[in-house]
């Protein structure tokens, strides 16, 4: 039964997630069942995470799950139905060419290989005091959040106000196992590096090699702090961001409204997992703004484009901030007031936070060479096929780093220094776009020529 | 861009992946991340996580008979918090200074909630969780300190780390050990 209970709860998670892709689909299509996994997965946790806060106001215990259950199974039915109707099919099951075997094999050894090493490994320091005791307090709680947690004077130190997106996902499954269970939580995170190896493996329509590969060989993705094993919210929250970047690049490309909906599903999830997460919805709501203001459409097409796919994430975004508001959630006092005066009595930060991030990029125990490959990687894509492509997303690396190096001129240095900001923040803020690099490198090594190149407006119109 | 033909792209290309896969493998294998697997922290554990910070915090474990009887220290704690009364809260009392200070209290906050687990910070200039006034403490945890004789009622969970029940009738006003 250890594992029969988890097994359910995860295939829930599946069905929901899995149910929720099939009905954003509204157009006959193949889906490769790699990505249709992967999208699956992470669509699951939003629905499991977003309807336990939400039915945790009415319901609680068995009843919550119960209901939750039913929710899963009912949109999982209505997806099938469309599914049935359309129809979608979900290919690639099977293996066949010899570039499908070894992709299979290299997901099998490096999904099997990080299972193994969670298991026999603790989780991290924040994944244990941030985001692992908001699922034990919620489990205790009967599956939704206690409110006088977030008022608990004393438990200052797990970060009250941070979102819930990993905590309910995590409480979902301790409420199926009976148990608030450290042990076999730890299996739960290796999913989203699968996720992530399916995104990777299928985002430009068929199958590649590279781009997994390369990201089965980043230590930090694998080994450290903000790690997968680690169960910190960083990974996660860079496996959404990578889902986001690619959809808003296939709405680049075809302008269609299907791409459109999953993006903005996928890219609510940034700040439903971390407080980081706002930056990263930011960035890509100003880049798919371009993209629509660009249109020749009306401006009431435009608006409506843009209210489909941002408002959910700015809804989300703003309707948690109001909440840590309303339930008087003390917010810890690590950011000075963002003004220009601050900025100014803090520019001479600048020579600090630019050698380490300097020292960052050359860390090989953290990355190899994935920085140093990234630059070239990006130069490569530009004399491809596809120009359009390679600037945007050298945006979505770029940007966020930048927003992330501009916070340290604004954090507080009474009782942590500047230099301990950095060592014990800068990593895992570049891990969020480490996968968005990783692609980009795998986009650089399959792409093709410029004299084979289709021009990117062309690719729009077909 | 006559020098970009399909021969030179692929060689660049294979070079790349080639690299970065290279220098990230050999680094990973530096990292030895084999070294930290431990076979005492399984998926069959439920407090693997507390154990292992316990395990690692409190280096007289492995002379302890109380813990050494018990495969899950923290099932352990939270059993002897278990057993205090419901009060305002339980201290937690020594000093920052000590060696898992922090881990400890935080793993107790956690295992002690709903009730709340106030630190005053004896002794340290960080001045800690104080508890509000007119507290009546429920118990308090001495790590690496030692409880006032007024205090009967203790368990002792390690040498390091006593949890006791506060007492019944005496007034007990200073928290912080002598």
């Amino acid at each position: 039964m250890e594992f029969v209970l988890p097994a359910i709860a995860l295939l829930l998670l599946l069905l929901a997630g899995g149910g929720i892709l099939l009905l954003l689909i509204t157009r006959t299509r193949k889906i490769d069942v790699l990505e249709f996994f992967s999208l699956s997965f992470l669509l699951g946790c939003i629905f499991i995470s977003l309807s336990s806060f939400l039915l945790g106001w009415l319901l609680s215990g068995v009843a919550l799950r119960v209901a939750v259950s039913f929710f899963c199974l009912m949109i999982f039915g209505l997806g099938f139905v469309q599914a049935k109707r359309l129809p979608i099919i979900i290919t690639g099951i099977i293996p066949q060419a010899p570039k499908d075997f070894l992709l299979f094999t290299i997901l099998l050894l490096s999904f099997g290989w990080l299972t193994w090493f969670s298991a026999r490994t603790g989780l991290g320091w924040d994944g244990v005091f941030h985001w692992e005791i908001k699922a034990r307090l919620a489990f205790e709680n009967g599956g939704a959040l206690p409110l006088s947690y977030l008022t608990e004077k004393t438990l200052w130190f797990s970060h009250r106000g941070y979102p819930l997106l990993l905590p309910l996902s995590e409480a979902w499954f301790y409420g199926w196992i009976g148990q608030a269970h450290q042990g076999l939580i730890k299996l739960f995170f290796p999913l989203f590096f699968l996720a992530a190896l399916g995104l990777l493996a299928t985002f430009e329509g068929s199958r590649k090699v590279a781009a997994p590969l390369i990201l089965c060989f980043v230590p930090l993705v694998l080994f450290g702090d903000g790690s997968v094993s680690a169960g910190y919210a960083d990974f996660p929250v860079a496996v959404y961001y990578l889902g986001a970047v690619i959809y808003l690049l296939k709405y680049w490309q075809d302008n269609g409204a299907e791409s459109l909906r999953i993006f903005a599903v996928l890219s609510l999830a940034l700040p439903w997992t971390k407080q980081e997460g706002n930056v990263l919805f930011v960035i890509l709501a100003a880049l798919l703004l371009l993209k629509i203001l660009a249109q020749k459409n009306s401006w009431q097409a435009r608006l409506r484009l843009a209210l489909l796919a941002l408002a959910p994430g700015f809804l989300l975004l703003l309707g948690w901030g109001i909440f840590v508001k309303v339930f008087k959630t003390p917010v810890e006092q690590y950011y000075l007031s963002p003004t220009f005066a601050t900025l100014k009595a803090n520019l001479n930060r600048t020579p600090v936070i630019l050698r380490w991030l300097k020292k960052e990029i050359v860390d090989w125990n953290h990355w190899g060479i994935l920085w140093l490959t990234f630059p070239l990687s990006a130069v490569l894509l530009m004399f491809s096929a596809q120009r359009q492509r390679a600037i945007i997303l050298t945006f979505t690396v770029i940007l966020p780093v930048a927003a992330y190096t501009g916070i340290y001129y604004f954090v507080a240095t009474e009782r942590i220094s500047i230099e301990e900001w950095l060592l014990t923040s800068l990593s895992r803020l570049m891990l969020h776009v480490a996968p968005v690099a990783v692609l980009i490198i795998g986009s650089s090594l399959d792409s093709k020529k410029i004299s084979e190149a289709v021009p990117d407006e062309l690719q729009i119109v077909q | 861009m006559s020098f970009m033909n399909n021969k030179f792209l692929a060689a660049i290309r294979f070079g790349l992946i080639a690299t970065v896969i290279g220098f990230g493998g050999w680094r990973y294998a530096e990292l030895k991340p084999y070294q930290y697997v431990s076979y005492e922290t399984g998926i069959n554990q439920p407090d693997a996580a507390y154990d292992a910070i316990l395990r690692g915090t409190l280096r007289t474990y492995k002379d302890s008979p109380q813990l050494k009887a018990s495969a899950h220290p923290t099932e352990a704690l939270r059993q002897a918090i278990k057993q205090l009364p419901h009060k305002d809260g339980i201290l937690f009392l020594g000093s920052l200074k000590n060696p898992g200070h922090l881990a400890l209290r935080l793993i107790a906050n956690t295992l002690s909630w709903p009730q709340p687990l106030y630190n005053p910070g004896c002794g340290d200039a960080y001045p800690g969780d104080p508890p509000p006034d007119n507290f009546q403490a429920s118990g308090a945890i001495f790590y690496h300190a030692s409880p006032p004789a007024t205090m009967t009622t203790k368990k002792t969970f390690l040498p390091e780390m006593i949890v006791t029940q506060a007492p019944e009738k005496t007034a007990w006003n200073s928290f912080c050990p002598q």
